[in-house]
């Protein structure tokens, strides 16, 4: 009995397991009809090995020239990358600092909410003052002595005030976007793209 | 062992694994060196780029290849569409020259070869292409087009079937 | 502590510090900067770290597009991600909050605004998710939904790989 096509054509890739690739060979052997599919399949593979050892696609210069456009890439973005950074700097230095710089901010501007402050602010003073990009606060901020609690407040305050921090992307022009239904949140681990042997 | 394709020694070691093969199915598919040469840079890049590491290096070449016959497929597809119906049967494939290399000679095999593969339907073309240009073997087809052996076997026999056809009618119309 | 760059967190501080702080007389400059450093770390506590893996991915998990970006918010405090396409506009709203124990219940508004073709009209989507996660742990939203087979082979789906940890 002859065997199946699929199996006489997988027997010429060499695909079959050990036992069953000597038997189809056995069969081949006394079979006119396989003979000739399996030689038929043999000769489409052949014109292709044929196609094959005759390119110089696989050269080592290519296989350098091609590693060389990856190490070009791949290091201009890392120079772009510079200033965003990862920076570490140790808690007291980056306190340190902050106060030093909002010390001398505070020497030569004043603050119009406080009752503290020295003397009567001159025109340009007072608009230097004015000029800020953080939202006017209740005056209860304002008080001298500022206790946690009411600090809390103020961190409250800022989480709730204006808008979400946001991030604009501007998509690659022409992509067909598949909307396929609900919106998926998923852990990265529970996804698996690729089939784990 | 996981593969971070960030990690230097890593990256090299599927590059050198996995260069010849990619470089292979690409030209095959595309017919043009220097558009190979891209589209192997593009997949490595963006190999680099990808940040959930990969749980073998096996993994990672097979997700390189077919990122690689996307790319492929997907520029042969594009610069089909600019040519007219008529100049399909009398396209030369890009000879290519750089840098002083030799001239790339397209035999008249190869070209009656391409035209066949590019006339079976896609799912049987992947295989074949993954199959005879990548000299993948089936298990191998199978991890990168997410299908199992058995489906590899069946879609190489169709294809075969189809391709002893079809080679026929090419050798015919040139004749 | 750790920040993405130096610089712009100096000028939050700054700023959040600038407008409310009084001048005091040089004697009371202790007591200023014993409430600063205690301002500064009460921030720091309730600081978040949201990193964003933004791609576009095609047929066969392939990687068409990718981009990325950090941004700083605190607990409750929305991130917005807002993707223009041709005709799509797609907006993720991301509000991780920081619970007692260090961990992070994270909540992911989907919006999405797509015209399939010229003749029709725009139509509107919205979607709420959320997933109780661990500090650095990578979660993956889809706002679009996850990519169904297709013949075709140029369309894709949105994927934003999301890790939220606390600003050490």
């Amino acid at each position: 009995m002859c065997y199946d096509e699929q199996i006489i054509s997988a027997y010429v890739d060499g695909e079959l397991e050990g036992p069953l690739s000597t038997e189809v060979k056995k069969h081949i052997e006394s079979c006119r009809r396989c003979r000739s599919l399996a030689a038929e399949f043999s000769a489409i593979s052949e014109v292709f090995t044929a196609v094959r050892s005759a390119d110089s696609i696989d050269s080592d210069q290519r296989k350098a020239r091609v590693w060389q456009g990856i190490r070009r890439q791949t290091n201009r973005e890392t120079v772009q990358n510079f200033w965003h950074r990862r920076v570490q700097i140790p808690l007291p230095l980056a306190a340190g600092v902050v106060i030093a710089v909002a010390a001398l901010v505070f020497t030569l501007i004043v603050n119009p909410f406080s009752s503290n402050h020295r003397g009567t602010p001159t025109a340009l003073e007072q608009d230097k003052a004015m000029d800020t990009t953080i939202p006017a606060v209740p005056s209860d901020f304002t008080s001298p002595g500022n206790t946690i609690p009411e600090l809390e407040q103020l961190v409250r305050f800022l989480s709730d005030q204006g808008a979400a921090i946001e991030v604009k992307i501007e998509l690659p022009s022409s992509s067909k976007i598949q909307v396929s239904g609900e919106p998926q949140l998923l852990r990265a681990a529970d996804l698996r793209r690729d089939e784990i042997e | 062992m996981k593969i971070f394709s960030n990690d230097p020694k890593a990256f090299q070691s599927v590059y050198d694994k996995t260069f010849h093969t990619i470089v292979r199915v690409a030209y095959h598919i595309t017919l043009d060196a220097e558009v190979a040469e891209d589209i192997c840079q593009e997949a490595f890049i963006r190999f680099y780029h990808r940040t959930i590491p990969f749980p073998s290096e096996d993994q990672a070449r097979y997700w390189l290849i077919r990122v690689a016959k996307n790319l492929s497929f997907n520029y042969y597809k594009r610069k089909k569409r600019e040519k007219s119906a008529l100049e399909r049967y009398s396209y030369e494939p890009k000879a290519h020259e750089r840098n002083g290399e030799e001239l790339l000679l397209r035999s008249e095999t190869e070209k009656i070869v391409h035209r066949a593969v590019e006339r079976l339907p896609h799912s049987l073309r992947s295989v074949i292409v993954l199959k005879e240009y990548g000299n993948l073997s089936y298990r191998e087809i199978g991890k990168v087009l997410h299908i199992t052996e058995n489906n590899v076997k069946v879609r190489v026999h169709r294809a075969r079937n189809m391709l002893g056809t079809l080679l026929k009618e090419e050798e015919a119309h040139v004749l | 502590m750790r920040f993405n760059t130096v610089f712009p967190v100096l000028l939050i501080f700054l700023g959040l510090l600038h407008p409310f702080h009084p001048v005091y007389p040089q004697n009371k400059s202790e007591d200023n900067s014993k409430e600063l450093q205690e301002a500064l770390r009460y921030l720091q506590d309730k600081a978040l770290e949201v990193q964003i893996h933004a791609r576009l991915i095609g047929k066969d998990d392939e990687n068409i597009w990718n981009t990325q970006s950090r941004k700083i918010t605190v607990s409750g405090k929305s991130v917005s991600i807002t993707l223009e396409g041709e005709d799509l506009t797609v907006k993720a709203h991301l509000i991780p909050f920081l619970n007692e124990g260090g961990s992070i219940f994270l909540v992911a508004k989907g919006e999405v605004w797509v015209q399939q073709s010229a003749s029709q009209e725009k139509k509107y989507y919205s979607t709420v998710k959320s997933l109780p996660i661990k500090p650095g742990e990578s979660v993956i939203f889809f706002p679009t939904g996850v990519l169904m087979d297709t013949e075709e082979n140029n369309i894709y789906t949105i994927e934003l790989e999301i890790q939220v940890e606390p600003l050490e």
